[in-house]
Protein backbone atom coordinates (compact mmCIF):
# COMPACT_ATOMS: atom_id res chain seq x y z
CA UNK A 1 0.00 0.00 0.00
CA UNK A 2 2.47 2.57 -1.07
CA UNK A 3 1.00 5.93 -1.75
CA UNK A 4 2.79 9.15 -2.29
CA UNK A 5 1.73 12.52 -1.10
CA UNK A 6 0.14 14.64 -3.72
CA UNK A 7 0.87 17.65 -1.61
CA UNK A 8 4.58 18.17 -2.01
CA UNK A 9 4.00 19.64 -5.46
CA UNK A 10 5.89 19.23 -8.68
CA UNK A 11 8.95 21.36 -8.99
CA UNK A 12 9.63 23.30 -12.15
CA UNK A 13 12.73 25.44 -12.40
CA UNK A 14 12.95 27.57 -15.51
CA UNK A 15 16.44 29.04 -15.89
CA UNK A 16 17.29 27.59 -12.48
CA UNK A 17 14.83 29.90 -10.77
CA UNK A 18 12.82 28.62 -7.87
CA UNK A 19 9.19 29.43 -8.35
CA UNK A 20 6.89 28.98 -5.39
CA UNK A 21 3.83 26.77 -5.90
CA UNK A 22 1.63 29.71 -5.05
CA UNK A 23 2.50 31.26 -8.42
CA UNK A 24 0.62 28.45 -10.18
CA UNK A 25 -2.44 29.17 -8.07
CA UNK A 26 -2.23 32.91 -8.74
CA UNK A 27 -1.80 32.22 -12.45
CA UNK A 28 -4.97 30.10 -12.45
CA UNK A 29 -6.86 32.86 -10.66
CA UNK A 30 -5.59 35.37 -13.23
CA UNK A 31 -6.84 33.28 -16.14
CA UNK A 32 -10.19 32.90 -14.38
CA UNK A 33 -10.35 36.66 -13.87
CA UNK A 34 -9.67 37.36 -17.58
CA UNK A 35 -12.22 34.78 -18.77
CA UNK A 36 -14.74 36.25 -16.34
CA UNK A 37 -14.12 39.80 -17.55
CA UNK A 38 -14.68 38.69 -21.16
CA UNK A 39 -18.27 37.81 -20.14
CA UNK A 40 -18.20 34.51 -22.03
CA UNK A 41 -20.99 33.18 -19.84
CA UNK A 42 -22.64 34.30 -16.64
CA UNK A 43 -21.66 30.90 -15.19
CA UNK A 44 -18.10 32.19 -14.88
CA UNK A 45 -18.01 35.48 -13.00
CA UNK A 46 -14.64 37.21 -12.63
CA UNK A 47 -12.57 35.80 -9.81
CA UNK A 48 -12.56 39.11 -7.98
CA UNK A 49 -16.38 38.95 -7.82
CA UNK A 50 -16.11 35.59 -6.08
CA UNK A 51 -13.70 37.02 -3.53
CA UNK A 52 -16.04 39.96 -2.93
CA UNK A 53 -19.01 37.58 -2.65
CA UNK A 54 -17.09 35.57 -0.07
CA UNK A 55 -16.38 38.70 1.97
CA UNK A 56 -20.06 39.62 1.69
CA UNK A 57 -21.52 36.29 2.81
CA UNK A 58 -18.81 35.24 5.29
CA UNK A 59 -20.22 37.41 8.04
CA UNK A 60 -23.82 36.33 7.60
CA UNK A 61 -25.57 34.11 10.11
CA UNK A 62 -26.60 31.59 7.47
CA UNK A 63 -23.01 31.12 6.40
CA UNK A 64 -21.50 30.90 9.87
CA UNK A 65 -24.26 28.58 11.08
CA UNK A 66 -23.79 26.37 8.03
CA UNK A 67 -20.07 26.06 8.60
CA UNK A 68 -20.49 25.27 12.30
CA UNK A 69 -23.26 22.75 11.67
CA UNK A 70 -21.29 21.05 8.90
CA UNK A 71 -18.12 20.84 10.94
CA UNK A 72 -19.98 19.38 13.92
CA UNK A 73 -21.55 16.64 11.81
CA UNK A 74 -18.23 16.00 10.11
CA UNK A 75 -16.26 15.84 13.36
CA UNK A 76 -18.77 13.43 14.88
CA UNK A 77 -18.97 11.07 11.89
CA UNK A 78 -15.25 11.22 11.22
CA UNK A 79 -14.20 10.44 14.79
CA UNK A 80 -16.50 7.44 14.92
CA UNK A 81 -15.11 6.29 11.57
CA UNK A 82 -11.49 6.68 12.70
CA UNK A 83 -11.92 4.87 16.03
CA UNK A 84 -14.07 2.02 14.76
CA UNK A 85 -12.19 1.74 11.45
CA UNK A 86 -8.93 1.42 13.32
CA UNK A 87 -10.27 -1.24 15.66
CA UNK A 88 -11.85 -3.33 12.94
CA UNK A 89 -8.80 -2.95 10.71
CA UNK A 90 -6.48 -4.13 13.48
CA UNK A 91 -8.69 -7.13 14.22
CA UNK A 92 -9.04 -8.11 10.56
CA UNK A 93 -5.31 -7.78 10.06
CA UNK A 94 -4.60 -9.91 13.11
CA UNK A 95 -7.24 -12.63 13.19
CA UNK A 96 -8.06 -14.89 10.28
CA UNK A 97 -11.58 -15.55 11.55
CA UNK A 98 -12.45 -11.86 11.68
CA UNK A 99 -10.93 -11.43 8.24
CA UNK A 100 -13.04 -14.26 6.88
CA UNK A 101 -16.31 -12.73 8.03
CA UNK A 102 -15.64 -9.09 7.30
CA UNK A 103 -13.33 -8.82 4.34
CA UNK A 104 -15.90 -9.55 1.58
CA UNK A 105 -18.19 -6.89 3.02
CA UNK A 106 -15.42 -4.38 3.38
CA UNK A 107 -14.38 -4.95 -0.23
CA UNK A 108 -17.98 -4.62 -1.37
CA UNK A 109 -18.43 -1.30 0.38
CA UNK A 110 -15.02 -0.07 -0.79
CA UNK A 111 -16.12 -0.55 -4.38
CA UNK A 112 -19.70 0.63 -3.89
CA UNK A 113 -20.72 4.08 -5.11
CA UNK A 114 -21.56 5.42 -1.67
CA UNK A 115 -23.88 8.12 -2.98
CA UNK A 116 -26.30 5.38 -4.02
CA UNK A 117 -26.58 4.37 -0.39
CA UNK A 118 -27.46 7.81 0.83
CA UNK A 119 -31.23 7.37 0.31
CA UNK A 120 -31.04 4.17 2.35
CA UNK A 121 -29.26 6.03 5.12
CA UNK A 122 -31.98 8.66 4.96
CA UNK A 123 -34.66 5.99 5.28
CA UNK A 124 -32.90 4.46 8.28
CA UNK A 125 -31.68 7.51 10.15
CA UNK A 126 -34.33 10.03 9.15
CA UNK A 127 -34.05 13.44 7.64
CA UNK A 128 -31.75 15.24 10.00
CA UNK A 129 -28.28 15.71 11.28
CA UNK A 130 -27.96 12.03 12.29
CA UNK A 131 -28.13 11.08 8.65
CA UNK A 132 -25.31 13.47 7.84
CA UNK A 133 -23.18 11.96 10.59
CA UNK A 134 -23.92 8.45 9.29
CA UNK A 135 -23.11 9.51 5.74
CA UNK A 136 -19.76 10.98 6.78
CA UNK A 137 -19.07 7.72 8.60
CA UNK A 138 -20.03 5.54 5.65
CA UNK A 139 -17.87 7.49 3.23
CA UNK A 140 -14.85 7.50 5.50
CA UNK A 141 -14.94 4.22 7.43
CA UNK A 142 -14.01 1.62 4.81
CA UNK A 143 -10.83 3.14 3.49
CA UNK A 144 -9.56 3.43 7.06
CA UNK A 145 -10.37 -0.24 7.69
CA UNK A 146 -8.68 -1.37 4.49
CA UNK A 147 -5.50 0.64 5.04
CA UNK A 148 -5.20 -0.35 8.70
CA UNK A 149 -5.74 -3.98 7.77
CA UNK A 150 -3.10 -3.81 5.06
CA UNK A 151 -0.71 -2.11 7.46
CA UNK A 152 -1.07 -4.83 10.08
CA UNK A 153 -0.74 -7.58 7.50
CA UNK A 154 2.46 -6.11 6.14
CA UNK A 155 4.27 -5.86 9.45
CA UNK A 156 7.57 -7.66 8.98
CA UNK A 157 7.47 -11.27 10.23
CA UNK A 158 10.85 -10.64 11.89
CA UNK A 159 9.32 -8.02 14.20
CA UNK A 160 6.51 -10.37 15.18
CA UNK A 161 8.99 -13.15 15.78
CA UNK A 162 11.13 -10.80 17.86
CA UNK A 163 8.10 -9.92 19.97
CA UNK A 164 7.23 -13.56 20.49
CA UNK A 165 10.79 -14.49 21.38
CA UNK A 166 10.81 -11.93 24.18
CA UNK A 167 7.49 -13.24 25.41
CA UNK A 168 5.10 -10.52 24.19
CA UNK A 169 1.51 -11.07 25.28
CA UNK A 170 -1.32 -10.75 22.74
CA UNK A 171 -2.10 -7.24 23.85
CA UNK A 172 1.57 -6.21 23.89
CA UNK A 173 1.95 -7.58 20.39
CA UNK A 174 -1.02 -5.51 19.25
CA UNK A 175 -0.18 -2.27 21.06
CA UNK A 176 3.58 -2.19 21.03
CA UNK A 177 4.37 -3.84 17.72
CA UNK A 178 1.54 -4.25 15.20
CA UNK A 179 -0.21 -0.94 15.83
CA UNK A 180 3.01 1.06 15.79
CA UNK A 181 4.46 -0.71 12.78
CA UNK A 182 1.22 -0.22 10.84
CA UNK A 183 1.18 3.51 11.62
CA UNK A 184 2.27 4.70 8.15
CA UNK A 185 -0.63 2.88 6.50
CA UNK A 186 -3.06 3.85 9.25
CA UNK A 187 -2.32 7.55 8.83
CA UNK A 188 -2.63 7.27 5.06
CA UNK A 189 -6.02 5.63 5.61
CA UNK A 190 -7.11 8.42 7.93
CA UNK A 191 -5.99 11.09 5.48
CA UNK A 192 -7.97 9.48 2.67
CA UNK A 193 -10.85 8.92 5.08
CA UNK A 194 -10.96 12.62 5.96
CA UNK A 195 -11.18 13.64 2.31
CA UNK A 196 -13.93 11.07 1.68
CA UNK A 197 -15.72 12.15 4.83
CA UNK A 198 -15.97 15.71 3.58
CA UNK A 199 -17.36 14.38 0.33
CA UNK A 200 -19.91 12.41 2.35
CA UNK A 201 -20.80 15.49 4.35
CA UNK A 202 -21.60 17.53 1.23
CA UNK A 203 -23.46 14.69 -0.52
CA UNK A 204 -25.48 14.04 2.62
CA UNK A 205 -26.31 17.68 3.12
CA UNK A 206 -27.51 18.02 -0.44
CA UNK A 207 -29.45 14.78 -0.76
CA UNK A 208 -30.84 14.14 2.69
CA UNK A 209 -31.34 17.30 4.58
CA UNK A 210 -30.82 20.59 2.89
CA UNK A 211 -28.65 22.00 5.64
CA UNK A 212 -25.16 23.37 6.11
CA UNK A 213 -23.04 23.69 3.00
CA UNK A 214 -25.67 21.71 1.14
CA UNK A 215 -28.22 24.39 1.96
CA UNK A 216 -25.91 27.18 0.81
CA UNK A 217 -25.00 25.41 -2.41
CA UNK A 218 -28.61 24.59 -3.24
CA UNK A 219 -29.85 28.09 -2.42
CA UNK A 220 -27.22 29.93 -4.45
CA UNK A 221 -27.58 27.52 -7.36
CA UNK A 222 -31.31 28.07 -7.63
CA UNK A 223 -30.81 31.80 -7.31
CA UNK A 224 -28.13 31.69 -10.06
CA UNK A 225 -25.90 33.58 -7.66
CA UNK A 226 -22.77 32.20 -9.25
CA UNK A 227 -20.23 34.32 -7.37
CA UNK A 228 -21.69 33.27 -4.02
CA UNK A 229 -21.92 29.65 -5.15
CA UNK A 230 -18.22 29.60 -6.07
CA UNK A 231 -17.38 31.32 -2.81
CA UNK A 232 -19.04 28.44 -0.92
CA UNK A 233 -17.41 25.80 -3.09
CA UNK A 234 -13.97 27.31 -2.56
CA UNK A 235 -14.63 27.38 1.17
CA UNK A 236 -15.34 23.65 1.10
CA UNK A 237 -12.25 22.99 -1.01
CA UNK A 238 -10.07 25.00 1.35
CA UNK A 239 -11.49 23.16 4.34
CA UNK A 240 -10.92 19.79 2.74
CA UNK A 241 -7.36 20.66 1.82
CA UNK A 242 -6.63 22.08 5.24
CA UNK A 243 -7.84 18.94 7.05
CA UNK A 244 -6.05 16.54 4.75
CA UNK A 245 -2.86 18.60 5.05
CA UNK A 246 -3.17 18.57 8.83
CA UNK A 247 -3.22 14.76 8.81
CA UNK A 248 -0.41 14.81 6.27
CA UNK A 249 1.64 16.91 8.67
CA UNK A 250 1.12 14.41 11.48
CA UNK A 251 2.05 11.70 9.01
CA UNK A 252 5.37 13.32 8.10
CA UNK A 253 6.13 14.11 11.72
CA UNK A 254 5.31 10.70 13.04
CA UNK A 255 6.48 8.42 10.28
CA UNK A 256 10.01 9.78 10.22
CA UNK A 257 11.64 6.45 9.54
CA UNK A 258 10.30 6.18 6.00
CA UNK A 259 7.83 3.89 4.41
CA UNK A 260 8.54 0.26 3.83
CA UNK B 1 37.19 -37.14 -1.36
CA UNK B 2 38.48 -37.41 2.13
CA UNK B 3 38.74 -40.61 3.98
CA UNK B 4 39.36 -39.28 7.44
CA UNK B 5 35.76 -38.40 8.02
CA UNK B 6 33.20 -39.93 10.28
CA UNK B 7 30.44 -41.94 8.62
CA UNK B 8 27.71 -39.94 6.96
CA UNK B 9 24.93 -38.60 9.11
CA UNK B 10 26.52 -40.18 12.07
CA UNK B 11 25.29 -39.99 15.62
CA UNK B 12 21.92 -40.64 17.07
CA UNK B 13 23.54 -41.19 20.43
CA UNK B 14 22.61 -38.67 23.06
CA UNK B 15 25.50 -37.78 25.29
CA UNK B 16 24.24 -36.30 28.52
CA UNK B 17 26.10 -34.22 31.02
CA UNK B 18 26.16 -35.79 34.46
CA UNK B 19 24.11 -33.09 36.23
CA UNK B 20 21.55 -32.72 33.46
CA UNK B 21 22.85 -29.22 32.77
CA UNK B 22 23.16 -27.64 29.37
CA UNK B 23 21.01 -28.12 26.32
CA UNK B 24 19.85 -31.49 25.09
CA UNK B 25 18.59 -31.84 21.55
CA UNK B 26 16.74 -35.12 21.34
CA UNK B 27 15.67 -36.55 18.01
CA UNK B 28 14.43 -33.28 16.57
CA UNK B 29 12.62 -33.62 13.26
CA UNK B 30 10.78 -30.92 11.45
CA UNK B 31 8.69 -30.50 8.32
CA UNK B 32 7.54 -27.22 6.80
CA UNK B 33 4.07 -27.38 5.32
CA UNK B 34 1.68 -30.27 4.99
CA UNK B 35 1.22 -33.39 2.90
CA UNK B 36 3.30 -34.11 -0.16
CA UNK B 37 4.65 -30.60 -0.56
CA UNK B 38 6.06 -30.63 2.96
CA UNK B 39 9.74 -29.80 3.17
CA UNK B 40 11.82 -31.93 5.45
CA UNK B 41 14.14 -29.49 7.23
CA UNK B 42 15.49 -31.40 10.22
CA UNK B 43 15.91 -35.14 10.45
CA UNK B 44 16.22 -36.74 13.89
CA UNK B 45 18.90 -34.38 15.12
CA UNK B 46 20.42 -35.28 18.46
CA UNK B 47 23.37 -33.79 20.32
CA UNK B 48 24.06 -31.91 23.49
CA UNK B 49 25.54 -28.55 24.33
CA UNK B 50 27.52 -27.83 27.46
CA UNK B 51 26.81 -24.86 29.59
CA UNK B 52 29.10 -21.89 28.92
CA UNK B 53 30.18 -23.15 25.51
CA UNK B 54 29.88 -21.31 22.26
CA UNK B 55 28.52 -23.81 19.81
CA UNK B 56 28.24 -23.01 16.14
CA UNK B 57 25.74 -24.58 13.77
CA UNK B 58 27.57 -24.72 10.47
CA UNK B 59 26.01 -25.82 7.24
CA UNK B 60 25.09 -24.79 3.72
CA UNK B 61 22.55 -21.98 3.34
CA UNK B 62 19.00 -23.13 3.80
CA UNK B 63 20.02 -26.45 5.34
CA UNK B 64 17.69 -26.15 8.32
CA UNK B 65 20.14 -24.90 10.95
CA UNK B 66 18.14 -21.72 11.52
CA UNK B 67 15.02 -23.85 11.92
CA UNK B 68 16.79 -25.85 14.62
CA UNK B 69 17.83 -22.62 16.36
CA UNK B 70 14.25 -21.36 16.30
CA UNK B 71 13.03 -24.68 17.67
CA UNK B 72 15.46 -24.25 20.56
CA UNK B 73 14.23 -20.65 20.93
CA UNK B 74 10.72 -22.05 21.28
CA UNK B 75 9.42 -20.15 18.26
CA UNK B 76 8.85 -23.27 16.18
CA UNK B 77 7.30 -26.47 17.48
CA UNK B 78 9.18 -29.47 16.09
CA UNK B 79 7.30 -32.26 14.32
CA UNK B 80 9.15 -34.75 16.50
CA UNK B 81 11.66 -34.90 19.35
CA UNK B 82 12.25 -32.47 22.17
CA UNK B 83 14.61 -29.87 23.55
CA UNK B 84 15.61 -30.08 27.19
CA UNK B 85 17.38 -27.19 28.91
CA UNK B 86 18.78 -27.87 32.38
CA UNK B 87 16.42 -30.79 32.76
CA UNK B 88 13.30 -28.94 31.65
CA UNK B 89 11.58 -29.43 28.33
CA UNK B 90 11.17 -26.37 26.09
CA UNK B 91 7.54 -25.53 25.40
CA UNK B 92 7.91 -22.00 24.06
CA UNK B 93 10.05 -18.90 24.35
CA UNK B 94 11.37 -18.20 27.84
CA UNK B 95 13.43 -15.65 29.75
CA UNK B 96 16.37 -18.08 29.91
CA UNK B 97 16.94 -17.55 26.19
CA UNK B 98 17.31 -14.46 24.01
CA UNK B 99 17.54 -14.32 20.25
CA UNK B 100 19.66 -12.08 18.03
CA UNK B 101 18.16 -11.79 14.56
CA UNK B 102 19.80 -11.92 11.18
CA UNK B 103 17.93 -8.82 10.02
CA UNK B 104 18.22 -7.09 13.41
CA UNK B 105 14.42 -6.81 13.91
CA UNK B 106 14.65 -3.38 15.53
CA UNK B 107 11.67 -1.11 16.02
CA UNK B 108 12.20 1.72 13.51
CA UNK B 109 10.15 4.17 15.59
CA UNK B 110 12.24 3.79 18.75
CA UNK B 111 15.78 4.97 19.42
CA UNK B 112 18.68 2.66 20.24
CA UNK B 113 18.15 2.92 23.98
CA UNK B 114 14.46 2.04 23.83
CA UNK B 115 15.16 -0.73 21.37
CA UNK B 116 17.77 -2.19 23.69
CA UNK B 117 15.23 -1.98 26.52
CA UNK B 118 12.40 -3.51 24.52
CA UNK B 119 12.94 -7.12 25.62
CA UNK B 120 12.72 -6.01 29.24
CA UNK B 121 9.74 -3.79 28.45
CA UNK B 122 7.83 -6.80 27.14
CA UNK B 123 8.67 -8.59 30.37
CA UNK B 124 7.16 -5.79 32.40
CA UNK B 125 10.37 -4.39 33.91
CA UNK B 126 9.78 -0.82 35.22
CA UNK B 127 11.03 2.00 33.02
CA UNK B 128 13.93 3.27 35.15
CA UNK B 129 15.30 -0.19 35.66
CA UNK B 130 15.06 -1.32 32.08
CA UNK B 131 16.60 1.86 30.68
CA UNK B 132 19.50 1.45 33.09
CA UNK B 133 20.04 -2.14 31.97
CA UNK B 134 19.75 -1.07 28.33
CA UNK B 135 22.32 1.68 28.84
CA UNK B 136 24.73 -0.84 30.34
CA UNK B 137 24.11 -3.31 27.53
CA UNK B 138 24.74 -0.61 24.94
CA UNK B 139 28.01 0.19 26.69
CA UNK B 140 29.00 -3.48 26.50
CA UNK B 141 28.50 -3.50 22.74
CA UNK B 142 30.40 -0.19 22.49
CA UNK B 143 27.46 1.98 21.52
CA UNK B 144 27.67 4.54 24.30
CA UNK B 145 26.79 7.93 22.82
CA UNK B 146 24.34 6.45 20.31
CA UNK B 147 21.45 5.95 22.75
CA UNK B 148 19.31 8.59 21.05
CA UNK B 149 20.00 7.46 17.49
CA UNK B 150 17.22 5.79 15.52
CA UNK B 151 17.89 2.57 13.61
CA UNK B 152 17.75 4.30 10.21
CA UNK B 153 20.55 6.59 11.37
CA UNK B 154 22.83 3.67 12.28
CA UNK B 155 24.94 1.43 10.04
CA UNK B 156 24.07 -2.25 9.68
CA UNK B 157 26.80 -3.27 12.10
CA UNK B 158 25.63 -0.77 14.69
CA UNK B 159 22.03 -1.88 14.28
CA UNK B 160 23.10 -5.42 14.99
CA UNK B 161 24.95 -4.22 18.09
CA UNK B 162 21.65 -2.77 19.28
CA UNK B 163 20.04 -6.14 18.57
CA UNK B 164 22.73 -7.84 20.62
CA UNK B 165 22.34 -5.28 23.42
CA UNK B 166 18.60 -5.96 23.51
CA UNK B 167 19.31 -9.66 24.02
CA UNK B 168 22.04 -9.10 26.61
CA UNK B 169 19.93 -6.60 28.57
CA UNK B 170 17.48 -9.37 29.42
CA UNK B 171 20.39 -11.25 31.00
CA UNK B 172 19.65 -14.63 29.45
CA UNK B 173 21.59 -17.79 30.22
CA UNK B 174 21.55 -18.73 26.60
CA UNK B 175 22.19 -16.41 23.69
CA UNK B 176 20.82 -17.61 20.37
CA UNK B 177 22.34 -15.89 17.37
CA UNK B 178 20.87 -16.43 13.92
CA UNK B 179 23.52 -15.50 11.35
CA UNK B 180 23.99 -12.18 13.14
CA UNK B 181 26.74 -10.98 10.83
CA UNK B 182 25.20 -12.07 7.55
CA UNK B 183 23.85 -8.60 6.75
CA UNK B 184 26.96 -6.56 7.57
CA UNK B 185 30.09 -5.93 5.52
CA UNK B 186 33.29 -7.92 5.97
CA UNK B 187 35.23 -5.28 7.89
CA UNK B 188 32.41 -4.68 10.34
CA UNK B 189 31.99 -8.39 10.61
CA UNK B 190 35.60 -8.88 11.72
CA UNK B 191 35.54 -6.18 14.40
CA UNK B 192 32.17 -7.39 15.55
CA UNK B 193 33.47 -10.95 15.88
CA UNK B 194 36.37 -9.75 17.97
CA UNK B 195 34.09 -7.64 20.15
CA UNK B 196 31.70 -10.53 20.59
CA UNK B 197 34.57 -12.77 21.61
CA UNK B 198 35.72 -10.31 24.30
CA UNK B 199 32.20 -9.77 25.49
CA UNK B 200 31.52 -13.48 25.83
CA UNK B 201 34.76 -14.03 27.71
CA UNK B 202 33.57 -11.50 30.25
CA UNK B 203 29.93 -12.58 30.39
CA UNK B 204 30.25 -16.37 30.25
CA UNK B 205 27.05 -17.32 28.54
CA UNK B 206 26.00 -20.36 26.62
CA UNK B 207 25.87 -19.27 23.01
CA UNK B 208 24.37 -20.98 19.98
CA UNK B 209 25.52 -19.39 16.80
CA UNK B 210 24.22 -20.10 13.32
CA UNK B 211 26.51 -19.32 10.41
CA UNK B 212 27.55 -20.53 7.01
CA UNK B 213 30.97 -18.89 7.32
CA UNK B 214 33.60 -21.50 8.15
CA UNK B 215 36.17 -18.92 9.20
CA UNK B 216 33.70 -17.29 11.56
CA UNK B 217 32.77 -20.64 13.04
CA UNK B 218 36.36 -21.63 13.74
CA UNK B 219 37.22 -18.21 15.09
CA UNK B 220 34.40 -18.06 17.62
CA UNK B 221 33.45 -21.58 18.60
CA UNK B 222 34.31 -24.02 21.31
CA UNK B 223 32.47 -26.60 19.28
CA UNK B 224 31.18 -26.71 15.73
CA UNK B 225 28.26 -28.87 14.72
CA UNK B 226 28.37 -29.45 10.99
CA UNK B 227 25.03 -30.15 9.32
CA UNK B 228 24.24 -31.87 6.05
CA UNK B 229 22.10 -30.20 3.41
CA UNK B 230 18.33 -30.41 3.80
CA UNK B 231 17.11 -32.28 5.67
CA UNK B 232 19.68 -31.24 8.24
CA UNK B 233 21.43 -34.07 10.03
CA UNK B 234 24.49 -33.85 12.21
CA UNK B 235 27.41 -34.51 9.88
CA UNK B 236 30.10 -34.17 12.45
CA UNK B 237 30.94 -32.40 15.66
CA UNK B 238 34.31 -30.66 15.84
CA UNK B 239 35.83 -29.29 19.03
CA UNK B 240 38.00 -26.21 18.70
CA UNK B 241 40.60 -25.95 21.42
CA UNK B 242 42.41 -22.66 20.67
CA UNK B 243 42.65 -20.40 23.67
CA UNK B 244 40.76 -17.09 23.61
CA UNK B 245 41.29 -14.39 22.47
CA UNK B 246 41.96 -15.77 19.04
CA UNK B 247 42.78 -12.74 16.92
CA UNK B 248 46.39 -14.01 16.68
CA UNK B 249 45.33 -17.50 15.69
CA UNK B 250 43.57 -16.70 12.45
CA UNK B 251 46.59 -17.30 10.23
CA UNK B 252 48.24 -20.20 12.01
CA UNK B 253 48.51 -23.50 10.18
CA UNK B 254 46.41 -25.25 12.83
CA UNK B 255 43.57 -22.75 12.32
CA UNK B 256 43.76 -23.08 8.57
CA UNK B 257 43.90 -26.86 8.81
CA UNK B 258 40.60 -26.91 10.67
CA UNK B 259 39.06 -24.47 8.19
CA UNK B 260 40.23 -26.72 5.40
CA UNK B 261 38.87 -29.81 7.05
CA UNK B 262 35.45 -28.21 7.57
CA UNK B 263 35.48 -26.98 4.01
CA UNK B 264 36.03 -30.57 2.92
CA UNK B 265 33.10 -31.74 5.00
CA UNK B 266 30.76 -29.16 3.52
CA UNK B 267 32.02 -29.61 -0.01
CA UNK B 268 31.57 -33.34 0.06
CA UNK B 269 27.99 -32.82 1.07
CA UNK B 270 27.41 -30.49 -1.88
CA UNK B 271 28.92 -32.94 -4.35
CA UNK B 272 26.94 -35.84 -3.06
Amino acid sequence: MKRTHGTAGASWRPFGLRIPGLVAVLFGMGVWEVVGRLHVTFLIPPFSDIVLAWVRIAGRHTFVDSVVLSLQAFAMGESIAVVSGLLLGLLIGRYKAVEYFFEPWINLFMAAPMSALVPVIMALAGIGNTSIVVTVFMFSFFVIVVDTMAGVKHVSPALKEMGRSFGASKSQMMRKILFRAAMPEILTGIRLGVVRGIKGMIVGQMLIAVVGFGYLITTYTYAFAMAELYAVIFTVLALSMFLSEAVGLIERRYVFWGRR
Amino acid sequence: MRDTLAPKAATTTVPTSPRGEGILIEGISHFYGMGESAVHTCDKISFSIDRGDLTTFLGPSGCGKTTLLKIIAGLITPSGGRIVIDGREVRGPGPDRALVFQNFALLPWENALRNAAFGLELRGVPKEKRLKAAREALALVRLTGFEKAYPHELSGGMQQRVGLARAIATNPQILLMDEPFASVDELTRRTFQEDLEKLLLAEKKTVLFVTHSIDEAVYLSDRIVVFTHRPARVRETVDIAFPHPRSEVRLTTEFLAIVDRLWGLLKEDKVR
